[in-house]
């Protein structure tokens, strides 16, 4: 177990690279870090110092509001934990790292598993685990020893969910295959992490509530169900309070089903695994004469992004979920325009939620098509113009946005006025197309892979590009509920912020434009 | 006759470091030449900057007359650069590539196919011209880029490390299309460290040390300035660097 090749041994391992990644990941100088890594453990001391001190004066009564506001934020720990531990357990297969490496030595496959998922289970739950210390050590200070059971409950929690995620996952497997696996693992996991937020989108805009008063009104509706000491489901939460041999209980059933799963899936783990290695490409028939070709850089340039964008189905789906946390909205809208109960605030808060969808496409599209270029050289090295690239790339990334923002505009354009869906057009055309020039303007070279983590990097940069954005999406939102000339304000300012951008734009850029 | 490249007192610091320094190099047209050199001496950063993938600190480069710092598309439009590590797209089938390419460099479509059709036929991939290239191996990801470099049929094609990493039929191959590409009159350059293929396949080899050149010629010249008919490039070689390596220290 300790020695070479044992469980410690390959732990140990994983965790020295989950550490080495998380340090590579976070760039800045050692003193910058030790000051933020100061900030986090000070806030964390008071923060748990403040509310181990609150709890205190809480005895911790398991009755049915109790019961059932634990079990409530254990749900929706459960449903974010579940969708962590699903994405980390698809990319543990497909982003292979050192799988082939340890898979060819003499260590047995299970232990190699075993030990994956160990640090999986750690790494989702780690988290919640510094957050639940944080309050933890202060409780004994207060006296609060009634609230401890809580941190081997969420510990279980996090076994729980890691669980239910092989099980899921290894489900995908056997069901879809791993070509597909890997998609629909990844936009399940974003259904499920999200599933509180957009129930409470839904409720919000249904029953024209605010966000609090959604949350409060789907939080009351899990605390219902979730009180009653009878229900097998508030198990973690009776197993919290300390309620009879519970904690024992939920420890057998998180445990057992967490070894279970991994037996489940070890046992189909390494064809699983030969089988995701032997993917390559799907050969395509191949036709006796040959197709025939585009010319003009325009055509050439624009139809090699849109096959680049529409033959990576994961990087595809990490755009698309983007928009998903906006599907209820479109949902109401429908439903709204249909009843023709629409009024005028109504129609400016659709309008500027339209605006910030197109606009979060335009920049996720124009960051791959421009910055995430997988042969700079060979661009480079062709006989045309930078800006002539940048345009292409720019107008590549624009056009889909330009599309999804074409059925708003004319469903505005009917129902409401014509001239909605002009301001509607005119305001989100204007936040498309300063998001593609600041993507020209200020390039983050990097790789596709890298897609989430896109945003990194200057603050300045990343602050002014979404007050551009806001700034269309205000004079939009103003435009569109019949105030146009007070739309001139924003409308100003992002222009002015906008001049800014380009201004401040990197040398090379500047050069070459 | 224009020279197929032309550098003159050519030179490329990084930081304290000197990539290239006052570098003087003339390529002839029809040409096959081979620059040697250690890790480091300078040869890609030199093709880089002829490239246009590099600015050079001072000094000039022509290729076909065209003067490639201040008017780099013209000379672009000559040129064709195949690094020792080519970034295909992998989503793209080998086909698509070409198009993509022939597209860059301006190519007519009507040409392009019948060129890509030549070309993927002789590099041995016409059956595999409609698969994406993530599932080639490294020979015929090596064998599309080079496809790739010769779709838009330049005057002047330089090649990094070409056969680096190939088995030895495509290496064969590969030898084979530059030698009859210089027959037919283009001008090839290649850096290897590969001595073999320096001796086998080209016209004119120099050798490249600290960013400067130390000799240049057929490979008689330089036996002769060996001093001896039956030294082989590699003596040559070793004579050379190491001779410049003792005068540096």
């Amino acid at each position: 177990m300790f020695g070479p090749g044992g469980v410690l041994f390959l732990l140990q391992h994983e965790m020295l690279l989950t550490w080495r990644n998380f340090r590579a990941s976070g760039k800045g100088r050692n003193v910058r870090r030790a000051i933020f890594y100061s900030i986090v453990i000070t806030v964390l001391g008071f923060g748990g110092y403040w509310t181990a001190r609150f709890l205190s004066e809480v005895q911790p009564e398991p009755t049915h509001f109790m019961l059932g506001a634990v079990g409530a934020v254990f749900a929706i720990l459960f449903s974010i934990m579940v969708a962590q531990a699903l994405m980390l357990i698809t990319e543990s297969l497909y982003q292979r790292g050192d799988l082939d490496l340890l898979l060819s030595s003499p260590v047995p496959p299970w232990r190699v598993l075993m030990v994956r998922m160990g640090a999986i289970a750690i790494n989702v739950g780690l988290f919640y685990l510094i957050l639940a210390t944080a309050v933890l050590v202060w409780l004994p200070h207060f006296g609060g020893w009634a609230w401890l059971p809580f941190a081997p409950s969420i510990f279980l929690l996090t076994i729980f969910s890691t669980a239910i995620a092989l099980l899921v996952a290894r489900v995908l497997f056997w069901l879809i295959g791993p070509r597909n696996t890997r998609v629909v693992a990844q936009i399940l996991a974003s259904i499920v992490g999200a599933a509180f937020f957009v129930s409470t989108q839904i409720e919000r805009l249904t029953e024209d509530e605010s966000r609090s008063q959604a949350m409060a009104v789907m939080f009351s509706r899990l605390v219902g169900f979730l009180g009653n000491a009878a229900n097998p489901l508030s198990l973690p939460a009776r197993a919290a309070f300390g309620v009879g041999f519970d904690i024992w209980i939920w420890a057998a059933v998180a445990i057992g089903i967490y070894l279970a799963a991994v037996w489940w899936y070890a046992s189909g783990f390494t064809a699983d695994a030969a089988a995701i290695s032997g993917l390559g490409t799907r050969k395509r028939r191949v036709a006796r004469a040959a197709k025939p070709m585009r010319g003009g850089v325009m055509a050439t340039l624009l139809s090699k992004e849109w096959r680049l964008l529409g033959r990576d189905p994961l990087l595809l789906s990490q755009i698309l979920l983007q928009l998903f946390y906006l599907i209820p909205l479109f949902l109401v809208f429908g439903t709204r325009l249909g009843e023709g109960n629409l009024n005028r605030l109504a129609v400016a808060g659709f309008a500027s939620a339209f605006v910030l969808l197109v606009t979060s496409l335009a920049a996720s599209l124009a960051w791959l098509t421009v910055s995430a270029e997988d042969a700079p050289d060979l661009i480079a090295s062709a006989p045309l113009d930078r800006d002539q690239i940048d345009n292409a790339k720019a107008i590549a990334a624009a056009i889909p946005a330009v599309a999804l923002l074409a059925p708003p505009v004319l469903g505005a354009a009917i129902v409401v006025s014509p001239m909605a869906g002009f301001w509607l057009l005119l305001g989100g055309g204007a936040a498309i197309v300063s998001t593609c020039l600041i993507a020209v303007w200020h390039q983050t070279p990097g790789n596709r892979k890298d897609f989430r983590r896109r945003t990194r990097g200057s603050l300045m940069l990343n602050l002014g590009r979404s007050f551009v954005a806001f700034a269309w999406i205000g004079a939009t939102g103003l435009a569109v509920s019949g105030w146009p000339l007070a739309a001139l304000i924003p409308a100003l300012i992002a222009l002015g912020l906008l001049l800014a951008l380009h201004e401040s734009r990197p040398r090379a850029q500047a050069a070459a434009a | 006759m224009t020279n197929a490249l032309s550098v003159r007192a050519l030179t490329k610091k990084f930081g304290e470091k000197t990539a290239v320094d006052a570098l003087d190099l003339d390529i002839r047209a029809g040409e096959l030449y081979a620059l040697l050199g250690p890790n480091g001496a300078g040869k890609t950063t030199t093709l880089r900057m002829v490239t246009g993938l590099l600015k050079p600190d001072s000094g000039s480069i022509h290729v076909f007359g065209a003067d490639a710092v201040a008017d780099p598309i013209a000379a672009k439009r000559m040129l064709a650069w195949l690094p020792d590590e080519p970034a295909l797209y992998d989503k793209l089938t080998a086909w698509e590539y070409l198009e993509f390419i022939a597209g860059l460099w301006g190519v007519d479509a009507k040409a392009a196919a019948p060129r890509a059709e030549e070309l993927l036929k002789f590099l041995g991939l016409w059956d595999n011209r409609d698969e994406r290239t993530e599932g080639f191996s490294r020979g015929m990801k090596q064998k599309t880029a080079l496809a790739g470099a010769l779709i838009h049929d330049p005057k002047l094609l330089m090649l990094d490390e070409p056969l680096t990493g190939l088995d030895a039929a495509v290496a064969r191959q590969v030898k084979d299309l530059l030698q009859q590409r210089a027959r037919a009159g283009g001008s090839v350059i290649l850096t290897t460290h590969i001595l073999d293929v320096a001796e086998r396949v080209a016209d004119r080899i120099g050798i490249i040390q600290h960013g400067k050149l130390l000799a240049e010629g057929t490979l008689a010249d330089l036996r002769s300035r060996a001093g001896g008919a039956s030294a082989t490039l590699e003596d040559v070689y070793l004579q050379l660097v190491g001779a410049a390596q003792a005068g540096a220290l």
